[in-house]
């Protein structure tokens, strides 16, 4: 099979799955059962509240379900409404205010919020979602709505850093692309895992696997990653490509393809299993990178930095498909979305400029380090879903403090993630700038 | 062309048989970038430096005594950098300055003269010549090759300006509109292009403003390894090559014959 035929049938195959209605790139769609409109009037004597969807001018009852009072509907303003079908009619489970009121300080978090969240992504490749979305949910954005704002700026920002980085001959543009065809299959079947998952054990079996998936990813994976960049800058040599890298570089089964930055010859076949499990990680926990990044390094043989910047390819195609599929539901705040961009622009260009600074293991150290203490956060959150299923008890008091421990863990993730790139990037271009003061010297 | 009435010189000498290169001036004050400049031209051409500060509206003393400090300074100069230097004042005028020197010191093989010196007072000069300026933004006070460096700054600043004014029109664009634009982004269906859209075109004004904020910082992406490589070599390449005995020089046309 020629590379022409290849790229023609990937882009076949692309398109039909886009133009599946159900379809959801770079992370679930909006779930089932979730209607934005607004609430007309309530009626606390019946337990009944008139809504209007949006884009209809026809009005429904909802009877309010148990935990649900007057009180909690606000009016004529724009909600989310999580409603489901039964034999006595339809039922209000879950009813939020879609859009927050927008306040100076959640205008400065989410300015923070985003620089760190860009400088992440731009220096290895992936990471800001994971924080992005719990940080607009601690705002009071729902949950939603968090994940389609995050979507629709998660794009643009791959957009830019993988541009640059490919710029400074980083990413490879191929690469990315056949990664990102097999990742969007991998997101349609970790939609169907959790759909699944959702369907048999409710909400707290959703929550409960989303986090030991979390929690095992992130320890296994991030863990190994850590263990590498240590041993790396203690011997200080450059990476080795591992055995398993070698051996699946031998892989000859056609359609061969040459990766040119990444300086790479493998089997189209070789490159399926990475791109799956990073689509099938992005639908579970929003960041397919943590598998990506480092499936690239250990499983294909590229170096750290091409790995990183090619994941932001990969980001940008799932992300701009997610954010069509999100904006299709009406669930994006354009506000939240404009004001992450607003400081993620400056930081993923900065993250990206980082890394023709540093060596390879620098990457691995960050990217280990983050992945490590987002274990420990999310990990925190285990007990609950386990408590929420039935399976252990917890009292309210543990249930607050690992709640604590887990938002602090979060914010201990970004800081030591913005020091260590911080520290090293300050270090490493005031090296830059002596070496070639003496090089100007030397000339004149 | 008036005559010399009194025409001395200060720090006599015996001239020497190196080949060597004139430094002029006629201000008792050199600037460091010229003096840095003259005295890494000499050490490569593995000339001497003479300096030849002449005194041209007959100040006197105090003329003499500034012309003092510069040659403490000059000479601690030469001396770190392991050149030899001389200087010379002289009083009067600058031609006649020039052709006493030259026929005192022998193998003068060109003259550098700095800003002090304008293109009336170049027509006196018999000798080869150049004319340096500094640039406050160059590291070693060399010759101005590219003069696009400050205006290169000054568009960067203008470009910075700019796409920093259109994101900040986008942003207040869209805040000051925003019961509006949230009742059409949200609509869903076909309005999905526009949450889409806006995300796209805000990010490609914002990022160009933050892409020259930075450059504007200095902060840019590293030199490539490889071309930094290259560069080492062919400065190597240049040092050994430039051990020529003439430089390439522009004649005069305005010299005396």
């Amino acid at each position: 099979m020629t590379k022409k035929t290849l790229y023609a049938l990937l882009a076949i195959f692309g398109m039909l799955l886009l133009s599946l209605p159900a379809f959801a790139g770079g992370g679930a769609g909006p779930p089932q059962g979730l209607k934005t409109g607004r609430f007309i009037s309530v009626d606390a004597t019946q337990g009944a509240a008139t809504f209007m969807a949006s884009g209809t001018k026809e009005t429904v009852i909802l009877r309010l379900a148990n935990g649900i009072s007057a009180s909690d509907i606000p009016l004529n303003k724009k909600v989310m409404a999580t409603i489901e079908s039964g034999p006595s009619g339809d039922v209000l489970k879950e009813c939020s205010r879609m859009f927050i009121a927008l306040k100076t300080h959640k205008i400065v978090s989410l300015l923070i919020i985003g620089f760190i969240g860009g400088l992440l992504s731009g220096f290895i490749g992936s990471g800001g979602a994971f924080v992005l979305t719990p940080s607009m949910m601690s705002l009071g954005v729902p949950g939603a709505v968090a994940v389609a704002s995050n979507m629709c700026h998660k794009f643009p920002k791959a957009m830019v850093g993988g541009y640059k980085r490919w710029k400074y001959g980083q990413a490879d543009l191929k690469l990315g692309l056949v990664m990102a065809a097999t990742a969007i299959i991998g997101v349609q079947i970790g939609i169907q895992i959790q759909k699944f998952i959702l369907h048999n054990w409710g909400n707290a079996g959703s929550n409960l696997y989303v986090s030991l998936s979390f929690v095992f990813i992130l320890i296994v994976v991030g863990g190994y990653v850590f263990w590498d960049a240590s041993r790396l800058s203690r011997v200080g040599m450059d990476s080795k490509t591992t055995r398993l890298a070698l051996a699946l570089q031998k892989v000859n089964l056609p359609p061969m393809i040459h990766f040119k930055t990444a300086g790479l010859r493998l089997s189209f076949w070789v490159t399926v299993p990475i791109g799956l499990a990073t689509g099938i990680l992005a639908a579970t926990i929003a960041v397919g990178g943590f598998v990506g990044v480092p499936g690239m390094i250990y499983m294909l043989g590229a170096s750290a930095v091409v790995a990183s910047a090619t994941e932001l390819i990969v980001a940008f195609i799932m992300g701009l498909w997610g954010s069509i599929q999100w904006g299709l539901s009406g669930l994006i705040d354009i506000r939240l979305t404009l004001l992450i961009l607003a400081g993620s622009l400056f930081g993923v260009q900065l993250g990206a400029l980082g890394t023709t600074y540093v060596k390879d293991y620098i990457i691995k150290v960050v990217m280990g380090t983050v992945m490590l203490i987002v274990a420990v956060s999310r990990g925190a959150m285990v007990p609950a879903y386990l408590a929420d299923l039935g399976w252990m008890s917890l009292s309210a008091r543990t249930a607050s403090v690992l709640d604590a421990v887990s938002f602090w863990a979060l914010v201990a993730a970004l800081a030591t993630a913005g020091l260590i790139i911080a520290v090293v990037m300050i270090k490493e271009m005031a090296r830059a700038r002596a070496e070639e003061r003496s090089l100007a010297l030397s000339e004149g | 062309m008036s005559h010399i009435s009194n025409e001395k010189s200060v720090y006599p000498r015996n001239g020497s048989n190196r080949k060597k290169i004139l430094l002029l001036t006629v201000r008792p004050f050199l600037k460091d970038a010229v003096t840095d400049y003259a005295l890494n031209l000499a050490a490569r051409l593995h000339h001497e430096l003479l300096v030849l500060i002449v005194d041209t509206q007959w100040e006197g003393a105090p003329f003499e005594i500034d012309a003092a400090k510069t040659r403490r300074s000059i000479l601690q100069k030469a001396k770190a950098t392991g050149s030899e230097c001389s200087l010379i004042v002289k009083q009067g005028d600058l031609g006649l300055a020039v052709e006493g020197v030259n026929r005192d010191e022998k193998r003068i093989e060109f003259a550098i003269v700095d800003e002090t010196i304008n293109s009336e007072a170049i027509k006196q000069i018999a000798l080869p010549l150049f004319k340096v300026t500094s640039n406050p933004l160059t590291q070693n006070g060399g010759v101005v090759m590219n003069d696009e460096r400050p205006s290169r700054k000054k568009k960067l600043i203008a470009a910075t300006v700019c796409y920093g004014c259109l994101s900040a029109g986008l942003y207040a664009a869209l805040f000051l509109n925003v019961e509006t634009v949230m009742e059409y982004f949200t609509q869903g269906g076909i309005y999905a292009a526009l949450p889409t859209g806006t995300a796209l075109i805000f990010s490609f004004a914002h990022s160009a403003f933050a892409s020259k904020t930075y450059s504007l910082l200095g902060i840019e992406a590293a030199k490539n390894k490889e071309l930094r490589k290259a560069e080492q070599k062919f400065i190597e390449k240049k040092k050994h090559a430039r051990k020529r005995n003439r430089p390439q020089l522009y004649v005069n046309p305005f010299h005396r014959i």
